[in-house]
């Protein structure tokens, strides 16, 4: 049996072209991607501590070593807090504006969408430190409006329970406008035709929801989610400006503490474990999501 | 066919030869100017902190005498090791910096990792910098590392205990303590002393019930703000973290003592944020005249005296950390080996130390190193105070020098930081401490 390429549906003089076309491309995820990745692969299974001297021993018990590892189940835990807190509030609130935002007959409607994607145009550094001068319990103006109202004026970032929560808050503000832009947008490409068909039916506003709405724009909501928890499971910047893992470890996530391994300590083999790991993780979630969008379209 | 090969060749020969010579460095072209190193450009890394601003004012001078241009990369503190380790394990003569500033707690990794160029046949040989200029404590911090001389104190951050004097001074203030303790106020010389000072001196202003002014602000962030704060309150209290040999000195009561004073200290006499607080935000409570005293450091007078950042301009005096051991701390001047210009990296560490260059700093308010320094009469008519400084310079104990030093850090500032949110309790976070420093004891 002939074996087909991505190449063979066109003719035979343009394969050989596009072949050499495609080559540096190859080359270049080769080089910036998959070599990287490998080698870190290889070290992930070598005691290594860049301080000390070079490449050590073969290790493969780093990665029992790492999951043994109490700060790093710590922070597994806080970080699946906060991935699935940010991902269902930053879900509700995006699809609960973009629908408000897809009514033609709004008035201003691109100053409010403008308005609301400003926050995405700001790298997640920036919000970090915007915030964290907002949230000043002395300094900042969060604080000193809730006490001219006469509210308590919560110590955001130095009480350990309430931490968390500063930075879900701060996340839902930075990161709420991708997904009002990406459900906005499949919201404005669903065919009218089959809302007008619906309204002849005599359908309610909640039964258009429900039945067209809400089936159509599936896949859409789950690319949405499934880019939000990647981003999210890899949260660090905000938690490096605003918290430094702090008050004690209660706000500490995988992804910070991978990089402390790494940069701090210098340990390039256990950092490279863990890194291996949330990988895994990430590309299991990423499967299991896509599985439940497949079966979700057939229900349909 | 062959001819466009002939000339694809070509052209990536000559693109290869440029590249090269970006990656090692420019060749000094001395012909036209006399300048020995015009058209040499000197990247350099460095902490966005006053003293970096003076050199930065002072570059011109440099650049002046030498046809090198000067590029100083600032950053933040916290940025700098993550982004210096991979430009030094480049090969040699292929790094992003011609010059570094070493933290002390650096020195050992920088220097076990092989990273630094040793400058001791450069410093025989030099007629501006000499070794024995400096104080002692610095040199062994910041300058020299297992007989080898690596680095040039750059600049001092002894910690020191910085407060209103104005408000020390008070006769209010005065009688209302007599009245209170029985005795006549005075500076703080042990940290229970402090604690029951700062605790006096915390207070609600306005009287609307709230208070508004805390007698110690303090940094309670991890890693580094708040295990350099606490290192104060152990060292004080008589503690140390290892010997000269590398062991853990460290024990279970001064340690649990240290924790538990700078524990009750953030507890009762600093604002409510402090546990979250960094280096800036206590800074802040300090210049808006919130707060009486801070332990920090010593260079920290000239910057609150500055009305542009201050509204304390005046008031503020510096004392040594009551208990009179405080945390050294320092900067070294180094060339890395990666650097591609090591020479003209050099020149600029024998002007930037040079005698005249190191007092004009020193005169913008920049913390000294050398002793001719510190007692220079011009020097000293200025700031009267860095006769106390060269002494807290000199009783300081600086950071364990630990290959894994920053690490250590990151240790000590969790377990500290744990024990202010009482997850906790100080007894175990010292047991913890003791378990990790062992673990990452130089062998």
């Amino acid at each position: 049996m002939a074996k087909s390429s991505f190449f063979s549906n066109l003719p035979k003089h343009d394969q050989q072209t596009a072949r050499n076309l495609v080559v540096p491309a190859m080359l270049g995820i080769w080089v910036v991607v998959l070599f990287p990745l490998l080698y870190a692969l290889y070290v992930s299974v070598h005691d290594w501590i860049l301080s000390q001297g070079g490449i050590g021993s073969f290790n493969f018990s780093n990665y029992f070593t790492v999951l043994k590892d109490p700060l790093l189940l710590n922070s597994a835990k806080n970080t699946v807090v906060l991935t699935i807190s940010v991902v269902v509030l930053e879900i509700l609130i995006g699809f609960g504006l973009a629908l408000l935002l897809n009514n033609k007959g709004i008035r201003l409607r691109n100053i409010y969408l403008f308005i609301l994607l400003i926050p995405m145009l700001m790298p997640p550094i920036t919000v970090g430190l915007i915030w964290r001068l907002l949230l000043h319990p002395e300094l900042g103006i969060i604080n000193y409006v809730l006490s001219v109202i006469g509210l308590p004026q919560p110590l955001w970032l130095a009480t350990p329970n309430l931490a968390m929560l500063t930075i879900i808050i701060v996340d839902v503000w930075h990161e709420t406008a991708f997904i009002i832009l990406v459900l906005l947008a499949g919201l404005t490409s669903m065919p009218e035709e089959i809302y007008e068909a619906a309204i002849i039916d005599g359908a309610s506003s909640r039964q258009k929801f429900q039945f067209i709405t809400l089936p159509l724009m599936a896949p859409t909501i789950l690319v949405a989610t499934i880019i939000r928890m990647i981003a999210a499971l890899k949260t660090y910047d905000l938690v490096y400006i605003l918290t430094r893992g702090g008050p004690g470890i209660s706000t500490e996530t995988i992804s910070y503490y991978i990089y402390k391994v790494f940069f701090v300590a210098l340990d390039v083999g256990k950092s490279s474990a863990m890194a291996f790991l949330l990988l895994l993780v990430i590309i299991l979630m990423t499967f299991l999501l896509m599985k439940v969008m497949q079966k979700t379209e057939q229900n349909y | 066919m062959k001819k466009k090969l002939v000339v694809l060749l070509a052209a990536l020969a000559i693109m290869s030869m440029l590249l090269s010579a970006c990656a090692k460095g420019e060749t000094p072209d001395t012909t036209a100017s006399g300048k020995p190193f015009e058209g040499v450009t000197i990247n350099v890394m460095m902490e966005g902190v006053p003293d970096t601003e003076y050199v930065q004012a002072q570059l011109s001078q440099f650049e002046e005498l030498t046809g090198a241009k000067v590029n100083i990369e600032v950053l933040n503190y916290a940025l700098m090791h993550e982004k210096l380790v991979p430009q030094l394990t480049a090969a040699e003569g292929s790094g992003s910096y011609d010059l570094i500033v070493v933290d002390n707690y650096w020195v050992a990794e920088f220097n076990r990792a092989g990273w630094l160029l040793a400058l001791d046949d450069r410093i025989a040989s030099s007629e501006t910098v000499q070794v024995d200029q400096y104080l002692p404590s610095m040199m062994e911090m910041v300058g020299t590392y297992q007989g080898k001389t690596y680095m040039l104190p750059f600049y001092n951050y002894a910690m020191a205990l910085v407060y209103r004097n104005d408000l020390f001074t008070d006769p209010t203030i005065q009688q209302e303590y007599k009245e209170q303790f029985g005795k006549d106020i005075a500076l703080p010389t042990s940290i229970p002393e402090y604690l029951e000072l700062a605790k006096f001196m915390t207070r609600d202003t306005d009287g609307n019930g709230t208070v508004d002014f805390y007698g110690a602000s303090m940094q309670g962030l991890r890693p580094d703000p708040t295990a350099m704060e606490f290192l104060n309150y152990l060292y004080s209290m008589g503690g140390t973290m290892y010997d000269l040999e590398g062991n853990v000195t460290l024990t279970q009561e001064v340690g649990v003592a240290a924790l538990d004073a700078y524990v009750e200290a953030m507890k009762t006499s600093a604002p409510p944020g402090s546990p979250s607080y960094g280096f800036d935000e206590a800074f802040a409570i300090v210049a808006q005249g919130d707060a009486f005293s801070y332990v920090t450091y010593n260079w920290m007078v000239p910057v609150l005296d500055d009305p542009e950042k201050s509204e304390v301009v005046g008031k503020m005096k510096v004392t040594a950390v009551p208990g009179g051991i405080g945390l050294l701390g320092g900067w070294g001047w180094a060339i890395p080996k990666s650097s591609p210009n090591p020479d003209a990296a050099w020149a600029f560490i024998e002007w930037v130390e040079s005698f005249n260059v190191a007092k004009e700093r020193a005169l913008l308010g920049g913390a000294p190193t050398r002793a001719d320094v510190f007692q220079d009469a011009d020097v000293l008519a200025k700031y009267p105070h860095y006769s106390d400084v060269e002494k807290i310079v000199a009783d300081s104990i600086m950071f364990p020098m630990q290959s894994r030093a920053p690490q250590i850090v990151e240790v000590l500032g969790r377990v500290i930081s744990e024990t202010i949110a009482g997850s906790i309790t100080s007894e175990e976070a010292i047991q913890q401490l003791i378990t990790e420093a062992e673990n990452l004891a130089d062998k």
